[in-house]
């Protein structure tokens, strides 16, 4: 019978073992995505106090949560990323507030092949990386000022010297074909 | 649902997963796009190109670390769980705990057998509420070098006197306003700024400290957002500025100022 609980234990994942009420996956929760969650906080959020806090209630969220993680629509990674940047979404509009980016210089100037030197660890990581390679340079441009700076389409529109229609254009295509080429077109029920 | 054509749902879809919905545009993809509002596709896709630039090997500081699994005691509590004791539960605190894992069974299965439902909007989940005061005091007591200044009269003549304080640390580079007094502005027409004016910049060019609007008469306390890094300030002024804020002030209305000693 023990033997029989152990295989179920292990052959469940981390949120469904939380899910559970299996205490001892948070820690392992915490070994395999605190690092992810921390480095979406810090960036996603206006200082270091932000991000702790953000940090915290992102946990409990995915405690709250773990239940509705369903294997067969996103991976494991993709959901614990989902909710930690709709609730840093939501704590920035709640407060107006902008986290503190490199300037647009910085970002327009950084060579196109900066993904390849960061994304050694996590296989989901190097296909999202390789799905960016794959698109247009002006919408990898769009995605990456809008989705890891932060900046509004007018605001991107206005560094570029594009229009904002074009920006907008960019931006949906490029999220379509990531969405395309990562098969996830029929993610539903994300949290 | 995989194929989409329609431009303004995939801009309602990309929006929300960028930067989020307000109501109304919240309200527009319920209202005219039901059957989307729970694909989280757009979602996914957005995560992962985050998840290409994320630096993945940082770690959760251990501090941190320690501070959630303090808190996931509390949330697994064994009288929130489900439990299978053979020990007879007797007295009424045990029937309640046999009640509220009751209902979460309940809740659970009623999760997972309505998983086509829409979830109730992971951002609304209620969440702990961010203590700010005790953050204040928290940075108050890390940093034996932290500035703290009480608010003076700005150039507003009408304007009531406000009372509180300021707190910078340079260290941490993070600081706290407390304000009592300070009148609710109308956030359509105006916010109130913060300018700090330190050694590394031109008085004429002090660093933006964020903005933020009142709305209630009850003392409140401000995170500040240091645009630049600030070293030994020497002056804090708070201005009534247009809604979103100003790059430079013409300082025009200073509801209030704190200047240091030094």
């Amino acid at each position: 019978m023990q033997d029989f609980v152990d295989k179920k234990i292990v052959n469940q994942t981390i949120l469904q073992r939380i899910a559970s009420g299996d205490k001892t996956a948070v820690q392992e929760c915490l070994s395999t995505y605190g690092g992810l969650v921390w480095s979406l906080s810090r960036r996603m959020s206006p200082n270091t106090d932000d991000a702790e806090d953000a940090v915290q209630e992102i946990f409990v969220d995915i405690w709250k949560n773990a239940g509705r993680f369903d294997e067969a629509q996103a991976s494991e990674t993709t959901f614990v990323s989902m909710i930690a940047r709709r609730r840093l979404i939501d704590r920035l509009r709640k407060t107006n507030r902008r986290p503190t980016t490199d300037s647009i210089e910085d970002m327009l100037n950084e060579p196109a092949n900066r993904f390849d030197e960061k994304l050694q660890t996590i296989v989901e990581a190097k296909q999202a990386a390789k799905a960016l390679l794959e698109l247009r340079p002006e919408q990898r441009q769009v995605l990456q000022l809008s989705i890891y700076q932060g900046l509004s389409h007018q605001e991107i529109a206005d560094a570029l010297k594009m229009p904002i229609g074009t920006v907008k254009t960019h931006a949906r295509r490029g999220i379509l074909q990531v969405r395309e080429i990562l098969g996830m077109n029929n993610v539903k029920e994300a949290s | 649902m995989n194929e989409i054509n329609d431009e303004k749902l995939i801009d309602l879809l990309s929006q929300r997963a960028i930067y989020g919905l307000n109501s109304a545009e919240e309200h527009d993809l319920i209202l005219n796009y039901p059957e989307w509002k729970d694909d989280f596709s757009f979602d996914a896709a957005v995560s992962a190109i985050d998840l290409a630039n994320l630096d993945l090997n940082e770690k959760l500081p251990k501090y941190l670390q320690t501070n959630i699994l303090n808190a996931s005691e509390e949330w697994f509590a064994p009288d929130l769980q489900p439990t299978f004791s053979i020990k007879p539960k007797t007295n009424w605190l045990s029937f309640l705990g046999w009640a509220t894992a009751a209902a979460c069974a309940i809740l659970a299965f009623s999760i997972w057998t309505n998983r086509v439902e829409a979830p109730k909007d992971i951002v609304k989940v209620p969440t702990e509420s961010l203590n700010i005061f005790q953050l204040r005091q928290r940075l108050l007591d890390s940093d034996k070098n932290i500035i703290q200044i009480k608010w003076a009269k700005g150039n507003v003549k009408d304007l009531p006197e406000v009372s509180g304080d300021i707190v910078w640390s340079d260290e941490k580079q993070s600081g706290y306003m407390k304000f009592r007094g300070l009148p609710i502005n109308d956030s359509s027409k105006e916010c109130y700024q913060l300018w700090i004016f330190d050694e590394t910049q031109d008085e004429k060019t002090p660093i933006d400290g964020g903005i933020f609007d009142v709305k209630g008469n009850d003392e409140i306390v401000v995170p500040i957002t240091a645009k630049l890094k600030v070293k030994n300030p020497k002056l804090f002024a708070i201005t009534v500025e247009k809604p979103g804020g100003v790059v430079v002030s013409k300082r025009e209305k200073i509801a209030t100022l704190a200047k240091t000693t030094a």
